[in-house]
C-alpha cells in the first residue's frame, strides 16, 4: 500500500472509515465463509479475499497505484488495549 | 538466544524501540516503549503516527470501558535494540550491537501516556520469550 507517497493522510482516512462502514454491514455467513482471509476494499466494497495480508497489499497496489485502499481482516474479534483500553483514542 | 535485560522501574517493564513504517523502512524513530500483555496488539500514540507520517491501512474495533468502537490500524517494524557479548577468541568477549526485529504487525492508535509512546502487545509478544525475576525483566526472540 503505497499511500505513504501517493495518497493524502486525510484520503486514506476517509477511505478506511468508508470501507470499515461497509465491512461492518456484511451478514454472519459472510464472515463464517471467510473467517481469517483479508478483504481488499476500495470505494466501499470487495473487490477480492486474499489468504494474507502481505498478498492483498501487494494486489491493492497493483490494482490502485495512487488511489486510497484499505484492507480488512475477516475477524469480528474486537482488540483489547488491557490498563490502557481507557487511552484508546 | 540474543536477548534485552532491563529494570523494572514503577512496576513497568519500559524499553526502547526503532519504529519504522512498514511500507518505507527509510523513516525511522526511536521510542519508549512499555510492554503490556494484557493489550492483545500493540499500541502507537499520535507523537509515534506523526512522526513517521503513517497512514492508516485498515479500522478494527477495540473494546474500552465505553464499549467498542472503530479505531486506526497502522502497519509498522518494530526493532529492539540490543547488545551481545560474543566469544572472538580464548577468554575474550566482544560486544555487539543488533536488532530484535519484526516485520509488518498491527498497531492500534492510542491516546498519549506519560512516560512512553508505544505499547508492546501480545501480537508481538507471542513471538519472544518474556519473563520477569525480581526487579528484573528479559525480553528475547
Amino acid at each position: 500500500m503505497n499511500t505513504e507517497q501517493t495518497v493524502s493522510r486525510e484520503a486514506q482516512q476517509r477511505e478506511v472509515e468508508r470501507n470499515y462502514k461497509a465491512f461492518e454491514q456484511l451478514g454472519a455467513d459472510f464472515h463464517q465463509q471467510n473467517h481469517g482471509l483479508y478483504a481488499l476494499m476500495q470505494s466501499g466494497k470487495i473487490i477480492e479475499l486474499f489468504n494474507t495480508w502481505e498478498d492483498a497489499e501487494k494486489a491493492g497496489n497493483l490494482l490502485f497505484q495512487a488511489e486510497p485502499f484499505s484492507i480488512q481482516e475477516v475477524d469480528n474479534t474486537p482488540i483489547n488495549m488491557g490498563a490502557y483500553a481507557h487511552a484508546v483514542l | 538466544m540474543p536477548s534485552y535485560n532491563g529494570e523494572i522501574v514503577n512496576r513497568q517493564a519500559i524499553i526502547n524501540v526503532i519504529i519504522t513504517p512498514a511500507d518505507n523502512t527509510r523513516k525511522q524513530t526511536s521510542w519508549k516503549a512499555l510492554i503490556d500483555t494484557g493489550a492483545t496488539v500493540c499500541g502507537i500514540s499520535a507523537a509515534v503516527i506523526n512522526s513517521l507520517s503513517l497512514h492508516p491501512k485498515t479500522q478494527k474495533p477495540v473494546v474500552g470501558i465505553a464499549g467498542s468502537r472503530a479505531t486506526n490500524i497502522y502497519r509498522i517494524n518494530l526493532h529492539i535494540p540490543i547488545t551481545t557479548n560474543t566469544l572472538v577468541g580464548p577468554n575474550q568477549l566482544a560486544q555487539q550491537s543488533s536488532l530484535l526485529s519484526q516485520h509488518n504487525i498491527e498497531a492500534s492508535e492510542i491516546a498519549a501516556q506519560p512516560g512512553f509512546d508505544v505499547l508492546l502487545g501480545m501480537n508481538t509478544l507471542e513471538h519472544c520469550v518474556f519473563f520477569i525475576s525480581g526487579n528484573r525483566f528479559t525480553i528475547a526472540y
